[in-house]
């Protein structure tokens, strides 16, 4: 190898409580195993914090990675990752956005900024390539996202600057708050809390340096390569380009597995004409593509007549459509977009706020809680929704008991109110009835960080991807080792900060692959397929590590009552749920084929086999 | 004679002349008859057979919430009422 290319070889460490930084080196053979993005992360994170710490006290650490493609030409690589001990799971967790962000935090010339302690008054750090300083943020507390950004670059003069911060739910410490770059979220998880925990309002970066490539010629054929696989992709340009993620709604709505009214999916509704992505078009505007993004699938989209009328927003992407429509019963598309707009200026996880509140509507109307100032919070309310987003991000009234998730407002309550709420790892589900998806069940149950779709989706059973073969989505036989594959695909992406969108349409087939390809030119080591499928295993292998170490067992790998006892009552996956015996049947599947005993305890064998011993 | 209901998504649907509508067959008839006649009336084979003329793998064909492609041939015959979706690949999420 001539250069190592990629890496900067280089992290960056902030010290907020003693408002110092310092820098360290990166071998190379720690660059080439542990990548960057999520597996670098959990490596970090697994070495230098204590077991069982409080995710929001001291301990904790906060650390901003990318991948060695980032801020290269390669298209879709501009993903920014955030790894912490989730508050809201007690698990390690990795959370992400796309947008710019991403590409100038590569380009102030780190692999990794990790951020320890806590600062006595709220913060902002600001990097401009090695130069580290801090700046009193007390002006900027309380601002919403969009404000923040924008009164951080008046006041430091340069609109060039790229900022990752807060709203004031990660400043009140909702455990459903993200974090949050120019409208993107790394929303779940309750990552926002963890900054907020700290007291650092925002992250301010601003970088010149060129990532180096390693070997050019090699690179631009492997890109050209990608872009030939989009090209040819019959959803990419067609249909992903023109409506975002929306266009799951097709297909979750057409097999009836898209979630309405907390799960009780208790009216025969067809979202798709109401919500689903036709509709939600009729009101796109523009588009706004991250760096070196010729797919462009973030919509933004303006309502123009009507209550809502003048009010715009950046998607609302699919899960929003879920959460703030079909879960609560709501069926203006109008209102997903007036709803998406208000998490995101709040700083909230819109998957986990929506669900929150359609789980109080749940035991609203079952009279199992009814203290809600007055608020009529039925399913299908519109003006009730907007009002308890606002009261959960300001923990106002009531909504403090619900303004840390389903899990702990059932524990407050009581009542066995918990049958009623659809968690995992105290992670609210996203868009999809799993009663009707055992692989996708079998990844929330399994899924290191709770209930993330993200983390092993099963495209084979939603969208019929006949990859690595054709699937039927309602057999429990295979799904374990479907299930790891999944999640090792998965980890990829998580791992070199890659988009999922592109993984998962264009290059499904040949995504390691392709991904080796373009790492091997980028960095100059000769990654294979194979290794590829490696470093993504080592990513769930470590993670489980972290979280057996944190006391998580099997018993863990759960999933809500609703989805083990209550069939489903309408539509293509009509009587279909997931019982305690398919789970079992599905773990012990899943564990065997992970190399894991009984309990989901790595076995060394497979440590050492993925150098993790 | 046996009333049932075709369904399809995205770009297939094009071709149909709505996302829902109903459809008679003569009884007795199964799926795979079924998509024979949908290909000689609206050039649906474009989509779901492969070059060798067979079911392709990028296409779904659910009856009765099962994807056929794992169904037994006993299990094909059409039924009052029945729900065919013809899906092709898909993405979003």
């Amino acid at each position: 190898m001539s250069k190592m290319g990629g890496f900067f070889g280089k992290v960056l460490r902030v010290d907020l409580t003693t408002r110092t930084s310092s820098v360290e080196a990166l071998s190379p053979e720690f660059c080439r195993k542990y990548v960057g993005g999520a597996l670098m992360g959990a490596k970090f994170l697994y070495d230098e914090t204590p077991a069982g710490m409080d995710p929001l006290g001291d301990d904790n650490k906060i650390i901003y990675l990318n991948g060695p493609l980032s801020a290269t030409d390669t298209p879709c690589a501009s993903r920014l990752c955030i790894v912490t001990k989730s508050p809201l799971t007690g698990t390690v967790t990795a959370a992400f956005s796309g947008g710019f962000f991403p590409v100038e935090l590569k380009r102030t010339g780190f692999d990794a900024v990790i951020i320890s302690g806590k600062s006595e008054k709220p913060v902002y750090i600001l990097i401009k390539d090695e130069k580290v300083s801090f700046g009193d943020a007390s002006k900027y507390w309380g601002l919403n996202i969009f404000d923040a950004q924008l009164y951080l670059k008046e006041d430091l003069h340069d609109q060039n600057l790229r900022i990752s911060c807060i709203g004031p739910a990660g400043e009140n410490k909702s455990l459903m708050a993200g974090v949050f770059n120019e409208a993107r979220a790394a929303g779940r998880k309750g990552i926002g809390a963890v900054l907020g925990s700290k007291n650092l309002k925002a992250l301010v970066v601003k970088g010149t340096h060129e990532v180096p490539v390693a070997d050019v010629p090699a690179f631009k054929k492997a890109v050209a390569d990608i872009l030939k696989h989009f090209k040819e992709s019959p959803m990419v340009y067609p249909v992903f380009s023109k409506v975002g993620s929306a266009c799951a709604l097709e297909a979750t709505n057409a097999l009836g597995v898209l979630p309405s009214h907390n799960w009780e999916n208790s009216e025969d509704v067809d979202w798709d004409a109401l919500i689903g992505p036709s509709k939600i078009s009729e009101l796109n505007v523009t588009k706004n593509p991250c760096y070196k993004c010729p797919i462009a699938c973030s919509q933004v989209r303006l309502v123009s007549k009507g209550r809502y009328s003048g009010i715009s927003t950046e998607g609302p992407e699919y899960e929003t459509l879920f959460s703030l429509g079909s879960l609560l019963g709501i069926k203006s598309h109008e209102f997903t977009v007036v709803a998406d707009r208000l998490c995101d200026e709040l700083g909230l996880d819109s998957i986990s706020a929506g669900a929150t509140i359609a789980f109080a509507m749940d035991l609203y109307e079952r009279g199992l809680f009814t203290e809600t100032d007055g608020l009529e919070l039925k399913f299908g309310k519109e003006e009730e929704s907007l009002r308890f987003l606002r009261m959960l991000a300001h923990r106002e009234g009531f909504a403090e008991i619900f303004a840390d998730g389903t899990r702990r407002a059932a524990k407050i309550i009581g009542k066995e109110t918990d049958k009623f709420t659809l968690e995992v790892k105290g992670l609210e589900l996203p868009a999809y009835d799993v009663r009707g998806l055992k692989a996708h069940g079998l990844n929330f149950a399994t899924c290191y960080t709770g209930a993330d779709h993200n983390k092993g989706y099963a495209f084979q059973e939603v969208f019929g991807v006949p990859v690595p073969h054709p699937v039927e989505r309602l057999a429990i036989e295979g799904k374990g080792k479907l299930t790891k594959y999944n999640q090792d695909f998965a980890a990829l992406f998580d791992i070199l900060t890659y988009c999922e969108f592109p993984a998962v349409t264009a290059l499904t087939a040949v995504f390691q692959q392709s991904m080796a390809a373009v790492m091997a030119a980028v960095t100059g080591f000769d990654y294979t397929e194979e290794e590829m499928w490696v470093v993504g295993e080592r990513l769930n292998n470590l993670c489980r590590l972290y979280n057996n170490r944190e006391g998580f067992t099997r018993s863990d790998d759960s999933l809500p009552e609703k989805i083990k006892k209550q069939p489903l009552k309408f539509g293509l996956s009509k009587g279909e749920m997931i019982s305690q015996e398919d789970l079992d049947f599905m773990l012990d599947e899943y564990y065997e084929a992970r190399g894991w005993d009984k309990n989901g305890i790595p076995s060394q064998g497979k440590l050492q086999e993925l150098g993790l011993a | 004679m046996v009333t049932i209901e075709i369904r399809s998504l995205s770009y297939v649907s094009e071709i149909f002349p709505a996302k829902r509508f109903a459809y008679d067959v003569d009884e007795g008839t199964d799926v795979h008859q079924l998509l024979k006649k949908l290909d000689a009336k609206y050039s649906l084979g474009q989509y779901i057979y492969d070059e060798k003329g067979v079911l392709s793998d990028n296409i779904r064909i659910i009856l009765r919430g099962l994807d056929v492609r794992f169904m037994r041939p006993e299990e094909w015959t059409l039924k009052e009422s029945d729900i065919v979706l013809v899906m092709p690949i898909l993405a979003g999420g």
